[in-house]
């Protein structure tokens, strides 16, 4: 997508390539680090926040969809939180790390849509449409582009269970537990993240822990 | 999913309690601060807990259209000018999205305080008002049910009532032998909003001769009961007396009650003067600030202040 080497005119910008003074700075954003791409997008650099956006996308877009359990909820987050980052980028302390930031940013907008979606109930594609003989769900009539649909069907059910109990968490215990899991993330930068001290970061994290086991063991007993 | 791994704190249950009172995990720490590499034996079964949460690694990836999408309204957003003083991280972190668009800032919560304040004072001065009135046609009600009493004792004593002299203290049992003869209930004999009730002399007052008089005797526009005399009320309260052009120690200077010789009930919400020529009761509303000029009131004098 990006990541070239592009031409920064430093000095002040000039048409004129006779001109002495106009230099023409190479940049290799590839070579940058998340905090200066911040500062050269908010420079005006072009491809600065494609860069970061590269970087982060999959990381990010996994985290989200874990958090909301839901795709489209997560692309619309994903969305909002570069959206943010753009329009916050000038406010941003380069002596800072981005990362902290990014899914700070994240997390939030993560946490509002889901509240967002809890005031607005949708209808689930399972819902029985036509007649009552033969009833099939929305879901049914639409294009699917999957490819075998047995072979995943067990990890899917799996995946179900696990995502129902995961939900049974409290928000503060999920976001915690998916950072520190999935993310890799020390404690000390979850409470950096969350806001929160690190004293209580552990001790969330640790019922998080217990909470989950005590749920998937009880889910187990079906 | 059959298999049910044990969890290293099945005896440790304790759902009802602060989720941050719980004891800590052994190995947890160990697992975070490795990168989740377990070096002990509890790390390792801690991790065989969470291992259903492997379910959940594998997500899709953010696709092309998506972060094309996202660029495309970064591009279609200008990026606003660096604000003079620097942002907190929390209002950066928050707006925007999800209906969440508008930020409070401290103006708008001193504004919202105010508005709650204005509407509390509001809601308040209403409700006292109502209370106020409610009590007010309650003091009225008893004085009717005062005159109902004079009305039948007299028909069962030749016509002739209970009297004693307006201002003096035994006036206050003469109406308590209404009730200690059944002619009417306790709570009659009571002004609502007089604060003596709990000491059990805020009676009304009744101001007829010493001894029995013959009810046919009475002056009709002659008040015979009225609302508790303030000066007996402040003096076995143990209060200083009120002047004559003080507050209400009832019904907040709204208005007064008297039943009068004819045993009709009279309301009144400006001064009442009785006896023209001779001021001995007046009813001095809240707010007057002067007196008429007839008005040589002595504190022993009898007046519905208020």
């Amino acid at each position: 997508m990006t990541g070239f080497a592009l031409h920064l005119h430093a000095f002040g910008s000039s048409d004129d390539s006779t001109d002495s003074m106009a230099q023409t700075v190479p940049v290799d954003l590839q070579a940058e680090s998340d905090e200066r791409l911040v500062k050269l997008h908010v420079d005006g650099q072009p491809g600065a926040i494609d860069e970061l956006i590269r970087r982060h996308r999959d990381e990010l877009f996994g985290y989200l969809v874990r958090f909301t359990g839901s795709r489209a909820l997560a692309e619309d987050v994903f969305q909002e939180t570069f959206l943010q980052i753009h329009l916050s980028a000038a406010t941003f302390d380069v002596d800072r790390r981005l990362k902290p930031w990014l899914y700070t940013i994240a997390t939030n907008k993560a946490r509002d849509a889901r509240r967002w979606l809890r005031r607005r109930p949708s209808v689930s594609l399972d819902t029985p449409v036509g007649g009552s003989d033969d009833p099939v769900s929305m879901v049914d009539l639409m294009p699917s582009n999957g490819e075998d649909p047995q072979s995943p069907l067990q990890g899917a059910e799996q995946s179900k269970r696990v995502r129902a109990v995961v939900d049974r968490l409290g928000d503060a215990q999920r976001e915690i537990l998916l950072l520190t899991y999935f993310q890799r993330m020390p404690y000390a930068q979850v409470a950096n993240i969350l806001n929160i001290p690190v004293g209580t970061v552990k001790s969330r994290l640790h019922s998080a822990v217990r909470a989950f086991g005590e749920l998937w063991g009880e889910e187990s007993e079906r | 999913m059959s298999e049910t791994p044990p969890t290293p704190f099945d005896d440790q249950h304790d759902s009802s309690g602060h989720p941050e009172d719980h004891p800590n995990l052994p190995g947890l720490d160990e697992l975070v601060d490795s990168g989740w590499e377990p070096h002990s034996e509890e790390a390792q079964h801690l991790l065989d807990t969470l291992q259903p949460l492997e379910a959940l690694r594998e997500t899709p990836p953010a696709e092309d259209v998506l972060v094309h999408a996202t660029l495309a309204r970064i591009k279609a957003t200008p990026t606003p000018s660096a604000p003079s003083s620097a942002a907190t991280p929390s209002s950066i972190a928050t707006g925007g999205g999800f209906g969440s668009g508008f930020q409070f800032r401290l103006p708008d919560l001193f504004g919202v305080a105010a508005s709650l304040l204005l509407a509390t004072s509001i809601l308040l001065a209403l409700g006292r008002g109502a209370k106020l009135h409610s009590r007010d046609e309650l003091c009225g009600a008893n004085i009717r049910a005062l005159g109902t009493a004079v009305e039948s004792f007299a028909s069962d004593h030749r016509r002739e009532v209970p009297s004693s002299n307006w201002n003096v203290v035994p006036s206050l049992a003469t109406v308590r032998q209404f009730v200690d003869d059944g002619y009417c209930p306790h709570q009659r004999v009571n002004c609502p909003c007089c604060r003596g009730e709990k000491k059990g002399i805020s009676f009304y007052s009744v101001q007829v001769g010493p001894g029995r008089i013959r009810v046919d005797r009475l002056d009709p526009r002659r008040p015979i009961v009225g609302d508790p005399n303030p000066l007996q009320v402040a003096n076995m309260l143990g209060v200083p007396a009120p002047g004559p052009m003080s507050g209400a120690l009832s019904h907040s200077g709204r208005c007064s009650h008297l039943l009068l010789g004819d045993l009709s009930v009279r309301s009144s919400r400006r001064p009442v003067w009785i006896n023209k020529g001779r001021v001995d009761a007046v009813w001095v509303p809240r707010g007057h600030t002067s007196l008429p000029k007839f008005a040589l009131i002595d504190p022993q004098d009898v007046f519905l202040a208020r």
